[in-house]
């Protein structure tokens, strides 16, 4: 169900502003609820550090959001859209237009080139690939001259911005990333980060994190212990 | 980067299995394929051949033997028969065309047919087609041969060459002398168009020229010169007489006359003695061309039934062996298949690739195995001329073959169905967890 910014859903008044809304929302596994989120609203633009001890919910929040899973009950609403109400096929077209997706272990295709693996996020949105725009997203985070690369033949480093370009090249609205930095040293992790807020900078960013040092870098902070049922 | 992009990176990550998937479907594709063919020229080839005559007549024996003789070029007469059957059916009202046959040597492994001229010019080779000469004439005196297609291919010769003609059919085995008719040599006066039947590999020349090979004459000896008058040889026997009836149905009186008993009766049995070919009775039958091939297809029928079931079988497991390798990597797919689900893919694209990659194996097996078919078929054809007499070619039968491997596509639509609707109910969240 389409909700426009400002409006309502479930009896509860969308912020105008608000590009992620969770309302009453409880996701259970098997019988056992793990996450209850009675509101949350995220501005459109915020950059939202998530962090929580294992197990916490954390990842499922951000599959919540993708619409990979949906809540046992309650809504979310995400760029004015009930993505909890959607249909399955329609939730995959909602997350490979509106959503970039970054892993802790980076999930890139062996058998592809840097660049393919940025244009495979482009062949499942739009079923085609646009190799200029993949260049230049892969420009922005410093390895056009890596693109014919297998991931392989680059630094865990080089995967990740690999992994950031391909969250990227469809210019999503909102950008998730599920501890992005968790295999790299510090520096590394610095660096990356630095990528990504520079390259998400406009959008909505939800980054789970381990690292309590990295959640310094954002506007808002979530601490998942608030949302265990 | 496109969906068949994806296809090729899964194939190519894995290239021994893939390899060995293609090799098994492109095996199984090129037996299915060369038994069809082979079956379908086969039978092709045996059934126009046989177009030209209603009725055979010929010494009693084997009617098989009979019709694979005089039709195929294979086999040996059952026997001779009088030339006056012969001429008893240039007499018969009820006979449209009538051509003698006498086969009793050969050159260089190839047979010399002796018959009439009249059978070159206006004797169907096969269904509606007549022989035409690429080169030369037909024979016309003695001495003289016209040789099929084949043979002048395989021996070499063209027109004007004189060769000297051997006794029997077969060459002779190591050791044994070899009977030649080197008194009586022949000159080449044409060379036929390929038929695409057995009389390719024959040498056809004048009934009275196999005669005169065989005649034997009480001769002076040449210590003194004077001047014979030509001498005609005196055809006495032939080895069979292929009838053209004027209305088919005809043919089954004749074969009534000489194969069914007297009957007892004497109104019957003066009716049936009126038949021309009644004098003949106790050393000629009647062969129908037509039901010899028949019973010669059920037996081949058979044999290449069992050929079709075994190739059919092979197939099955050859697509059980894609699904196999399919199935076998769906583990290693999964992540994949779970990145693909979190950027954004529909499970009915999942569903595509996997799909799509059973039709690419079955597709590229398939087209290997139709060149492997053709290849097989290039080197059985000079083997199946010679020990059956049937003329098979490659690239012959391209929309038939392109409806098998479009056949073998669709199935593996089916093949591929089973791991992509695993693909299809695979759970992202589980596999998208770092391991």
């Amino acid at each position: 169900m389409p909700v426009s910014a400002g409006g309502t859903t479930s009896g509860k008044v969308i912020p105008s502003d608000s590009m992620i809304s969770f309302h009453n929302v409880i996701h259970q596994y098997g019988r056992r609820p793990v996450l209850r989120i009675p509101d949350l609203d995220i501005p459109s633009g915020h950059h939202v550090g998530i962090h929580g001890e294992s197990g916490s919910g954390k990842t499922s929040l951000l599959h919540l959001v993708s619409g990979l899973l949906t809540p046992s009950t309650g809504s979310v609403v995400v760029h004015g859209q009930t993505v909890s109400d959607l249909g399955e096929a329609a939730r995959d077209h909602f997350r490979a237009s509106h959503i970039g997706y970054v892993f802790q272990t980076f999930n890139l295709l062996d058998g592809f080139s840097a660049v393919d693996n940025v244009m495979l996020a482009q062949v499942f949105n739009t079923g085609r690939s646009d190799r200029g725009q993949a260049m230049s997203i892969l420009e922005r985070v410093g390895l056009a001259d890596r693109a014919s690369s297998r991931p392989s033949e680059l630094s865990v480093g080089q995967q990740q911005r690999v992994c950031i370009a391909r969250a990227l090249v469809n210019d999503p609205h909102i950008v998730l990333a599920d501890e992005p930095t968790g295999s790299l040293d510090a520096g590394t992790a610095s660096a990356i980060m630095d990528v990504l807020q520079e390259v998400a900078a406009g959008k909505t960013l939800l980054m789970v994190t381990h690292d309590r040092s990295m959640l310094g870098r954002f506007e808002r902070t979530l601490d998942m212990e608030e949302f265990r049922a | 980067m496109t969906i068949v992009s994806i296809i090729r990176s899964n194939m190519a990550k894995r290239p021994l299995s893939t390899g060995l998937t293609v090799l098994s479907v492109a095996l199984a594709s090129a037996l299915i394929l060369s038994v069809n063919t082979i079956q379908r020229q086969t039978d092709e080839s045996y059934r126009q051949t046989s177009a030209g005559f209603d009725l055979i007549l010929a010494a009693k024996g084997s009617p098989m033997q009979t019709a694979l003789n005089t039709l195929y070029h294979l086999e040996t007469s059952t026997g001779v028969i009088p030339f006056a059957v012969y001429q008893a059916a240039l007499r018969d009202p009820r006979v449209e065309a009538a051509y003698p046959f006498y086969v009793g040597d050969s050159y260089r492994g190839l047979r010399v047919v002796g018959t009439v001229q009249r059978y070159l010019a206006q004797g169907e080779p096969s269904k509606d087609r007549r022989f035409e000469l690429a080169a030369g004439r037909l024979f016309e005196g003695l001495n003289e041969v016209v040789l099929g297609a084949e043979a002048a291919r395989r021996t070499g010769h063209a027109i004007g060459d004189t060769l000297v003609l051997s006794h029997g059919l077969t060459e002779p085995q190591a050791g044994a002398e070899r009977l030649e008719h080197d008194a009586h040599p022949v000159v080449v006066t044409g060379v036929l168009r390929p038929t695409g039947t057995a009389h390719d590999r024959v040498l056809f020349t004048d009934l009275r020229t196999t005669a005169g090979l065989h005649e034997i004459r009480p001769h002076h000896d040449d210590t003194h010169a004077h001047e014979h008058a030509p001498h005609v040889p005196t055809v006495s026997d032939v080895d069979a007489v292929a009838l053209k009836m004027k209305n088919p149905q005809l043919a089954m009186q004749v074969a009534g006359t000489l194969n069914f008993p007297t009957p007892e009766n004497p109104v019957l049995r003066m009716n049936m003695a009126r038949d021309p070919y009644f004098g003949f009775k106790p050393g000629v039958m009647a062969v129908l061309p037509a039901q010899q091939i028949a019973a010669l297809m059920a037996i081949v029928g058979n044999a290449e039934r069992v050929l079709r079931i075994l190739s059919v079988l092979v197939l099955v497991v050859a697509l059980a062996t894609v699904l196999v390798a399919l199935i076998n990597t769906m583990d290693s797919r999964r992540r994949d298949l779970a990145v693909f689900r979190a950027l954004g893919a529909r499970r009915g694209q999942l569903l595509r690739i996997m799909v799509g990659e059973a039709s690419v194996l079955v597709l590229i097996g398939s087209v290997m195995g139709w060149l492997a078919c053709q290849v097989l078929l290039s080197l059985l054809a000079p083997v199946l001329l010679e020990t059956a007499g049937v003329r098979i070619a490659a690239f012959h039968s391209i929309p038939q073959d392109l409806a098998i491997v479009g056949g073998l596509a669709a199935a593996s639509v089916l093949v591929g169905l089973l791991p992509g609707w695993s693909a299809y109910r695979s759970d992202p969240i589980r596999h998208l967890q770092p391991s």
